[in-house]
């Protein structure tokens, strides 16, 4: 059914628009007319300097931040104050945070069985079977009973992410996913990612990890001072022969 | 590599007197040979002392007569022996920690979660309790309650009642019909998934409400009896408050109640087991509560309907014989005596409001709050519920935000949230210091001797005073603290146990 859904989708309406979408911290002006769309299926990345506004872009998508002006329609449902448009959205977004966030007093497994439960009202046998199998997924079923105290960063990002594919989301955002890991745990954690692109979920991606967005993204979006300066797919943003705004050209040279 | 030896030179002292371990040792000896010699010595000087004035620590002196009158004592007479003075005091103070510890754990609770408020004028207003209520000093406010509060109430003829005496109210067979439709509506008013059917069902159950009540004021227009009593009153003499005496009934109406708690647990426990298998959402706790309530209204009616005589004998003091009376007339007259009716009630239990001696001094029936009890427990409560709210603002705030994030990114509820992330994080910082404050307000009791207040200290003191057995009274003031302090220890160390986290 799985497979079914996706087809359809793909090639189809934009699952995600945002159109000239406004958003100020106090006076500080952080997203300026954002206009994008994003297709089923999708893997996009976003870079950027740090306050830029990337991560508060994607955390606008799931209504964690509020945009004050413009519209965000995400599967056919607009964000708004009402809250049954809120709470249906996050139902099908997953996302995952910088500082995994997991629930420090709860196992393994009750991280992941958690909102099936409680949001989608599965039985426990049901959420746990498939909390099982989401941690095969992620290559460590053998921590299930274990707090997330007693994990390296590697394994909780990745409980994280098998949390919110518990969830059974349309679309995953991910916030930074490796920043906070030490150097030799990034790849266990990109990888996981990676495989995930691969199946073809949607997905958002904020990332300073310039090699895995040129092997994962459709198309990769620069944003600046809260602005999308420039985005396209990764042969061309990467390639020195194509001509790129001098402020992508210059965020390209101090990383490259 | 070899190791390096020191020269002779080089090492001052022997090396059994270099090991780490060995010194450690040795520090510990000296300092058990200090405490044992000052230990040593007190007790000499105190032996020494205590003989030249003839007397040794004992406990027999405990059975003496005590000789003195003590407020708020119940039974006790001064033809009493000390220990049962001793007695009065630590349930006194027993009934200041206890009471207290329940009220200002319910007042912290509310006014810290009200610190957090986004209602502007909530937060400041409890903002402004906790900082004037924890910058001054207990004594004072426990000194404050006495002589500003309790001491400017009226006298005891000009008592204030609740409900004022004459007000004419509804019949409470009303209010139970009332909050039935009201639990029935909150009930099921949530779980109807149509928007029409759960606004009909609202309005049926207002419309409900009024009538009710609508008939109760038509009731009350016509005569029909239903005049309150006053079941509290306020005066310089403290607080009194009616009893719920239980009746002949009380017995049949218990098994309900315990039937009902049964079926409300069994209820429970049954749809949690079907909320995990199914996964089908169920609010079983407002099923056990109502079920709860249901079975203990129902008893109350049910035990209200056996037979009663329709005549009873009542002794006429004119007469000097027994007459018959109707039992409705009977109840009315007030000649009944309390065995009388506790035998023939309809209801369970019975409402005794406070009522005067013949002297028109203490209190016959009812129970009483002294004002100097009132002045202690209000004092205690009411400044240690201001640390208990900063404790509780705290907890809540020491949460991460990303937990609140990370739920809400997964669609968790409002009120699934703070029951299943927020409550147990913030549990495990606030139980600590919880109950730091609990023995607190259990130690700071002993303040009831500047308001003459019958706590244990200030009992003992009095015992010193009489008896000069002040090592043997000061012993056991201490142990009593100690016992209370060591059982509020042990039961905030088992809560806390449950909310410790598993780390590597």
């Amino acid at each position: 059914m799985e497979d079914g859904n996706k087809q359809v989708m793909a090639g189809d309406e934009p699952i995600i628009i945002c159109r000239d979408m406004n958003k100020w911290f106090g006076e500080f002006h952080v997203l300026r007319n954002i206009s994008i769309e994003v297709m089923p299926q999708e893997v996009l990345v976003i870079i950027g300097p740090s306050g830029s506004g990337k991560s508060t872009f994607i955390r606008c998508i799931n209504r964690l931040e509020e945009h004050q002006d413009g519209q965000i329609i995400v599967d056919g449902i607009e964000l708004s104050h009402d809250v049954q448009n809120i709470a249906d959205i996050r139902r099908e977004t997953g996302m995952v945070f910088q500082q995994f966030n997991l629930f420090p007093h709860l196992t393994v497994i009750d991280n992941i069985t958690l909102a099936p439960m409680k949001v989608r009202h599965w039985a426990r046998d049901k959420a746990e079977q498939r909390a099982m199998e989401l941690l095969e997924r992620v290559e460590i079923p053998e921590q299930a009973f274990k707090y997330p105290g007693q994990l390296s960063g590697g394994q909780q990002q990745r409980v994280a992410i098998a949390r919110a594919l518990a969830m059974e989301p349309k679309i995953m955002l991910f916030d930074e996913p490796t920043s906070a890991l030490d150097p030799e745990m990034i790849k266990e954690v990109l990888d996981v990612i990676e495989e995930l692109a691969r199946s073809g979920m949607t997905m958002l991606v904020v990332t300073h990890e310039m090699g895995f967005a040129r092997e994962v993204a459709d198309r990769i979006i620069f944003m600046d001072m809260g602005r999308i300066v420039e985005q396209g797919p990764p042969e061309n943003f990467f390639s020195p022969e194509i001509e790129h705004h001098p402020r992508t050209q210059e965020f390209l040279d101090q990383i490259l | 590599m070899a190791i390096k030896a020191r020269t002779q030179q080089e090492n001052l002292l022997p090396a059994i007197f270099r090991d780490g371990r060995i010194l450690q040792g040795i520090a510990q000896i000296i300092f058990v040979v200090i405490v044992v010699i000052v230990l040593n010595d007190l007790q000499t000087r105190i032996n020494t002392a205590l003989e030249s004035t003839n007397q040794s620590p004992n406990f027999e002196f405990l059975q003496n007569r005590a000789g003195f009158d003590l407020a708020d004592s119940g039974d006790y007479s001064s033809n009493d022996r000390y220990i049962d003075a001793f007695e009065v005091g630590f349930i006194n103070t027993m009934r200041v920690v206890f009471l207290g510890l329940l009220s200002t754990t319910v007042i912290g609770i509310l006014v810290g979660i009200f610190l957090l408020s986004r209602n502007f004028l909530v937060r400041t207003i409890s903002r402004a309790y906790v900082e004037v209520l924890r910058n001054t000093p207990v004594l004072l406010q426990i000194i404050a309650w006495y002589f500003i509060v309790m001491l400017s109430l009226p006298q005891q003829q000009e008592s204030i009642a609740f409900p004022q005496e004459g007000v004419r109210s509804l019949p409470l067979l009303q209010y139970g019909l009332s909050f039935v439709v009201i639990l029935v509506i909150w009930q099921y008013g949530g779980t109807l998934r149509r928007p029409a059917w759960r606004n009909g069902l609202r309005q049926v159950g207002i419309a409900v409400v009024v009538l009710v009540n609508l008939l109760g004021i038509v009731l009350v227009g016509a005569g029909a009896p239903i005049e309150f009593q006053p079941g509290i009153y306020i005066s310089i003499k403290g607080v009194a408050i009616f009893e719920l005496i239980p009746s002949s009934l009380f017995g049949i109406w218990m098994v309900f109640v315990v039937v009902g708690a049964v079926v409300s647990v069994a209820m429970s426990r049954y749809f949690a087991f079907i909320t995990e298998t199914t996964g089908e959402p169920i609010p079983r706790t407002r099923f056990a509560l109502a079920a709860f309530v249901g079975f203990t209204l129902l008893g109350w009616l049910v035990v209200g309907m056996r037979p009663t005589p329709s005549l009873i004998p009542i002794y006429d003091d004119e007469r000097g014989e027994f007459i018959e009376m109707e039992y409705e007339d009977a109840f009315q007259s007030g000649m009944l005596t309390i065995e009388q009716e506790l035998e023939y009630s309809r209801q369970p239990l019975l409402f005794r409001p406070p009522t005067l001696d013949r002297r028109g001094r203490n209190i016959e029936t009812g129970i009483e709050f002294s004002p100097n009890y009132l002045a202690v427990f209000l004092g205690l409560v009411i400044y240690t519920s201001a640390f208990i709210a900063e404790i509780v603002r705290a907890g809540i705030q020491a949460v991460p935000k990303g937990q609140l994030e990370a739920s809400r990114a997964l669609g968790l509820s409002q009120a699934d949230m703070l029951r299943l992330i927020i409550l147990p994080q913030a549990l495990r910082v606030i139980i600590p210091p919880l109950g730091n404050q609990f023995l607190n307000l259990s130690k700071n009791s002993s303040l009831a001797i500047a308001v003459a207040y019958t706590d244990i200290y200030q009992v003992t003191f009095t015992i010193i005073n009489q008896s000069g057995q002040s090592v043997t009274g000061i012993v056991m003031v201490m142990l009593s603290y100690l016992i209370i302090s060591l059982c509020i220890s042990l039961a905030m160390n088992m809560v806390n146990q449950r909310y410790q986290l598993v780390t590597r």
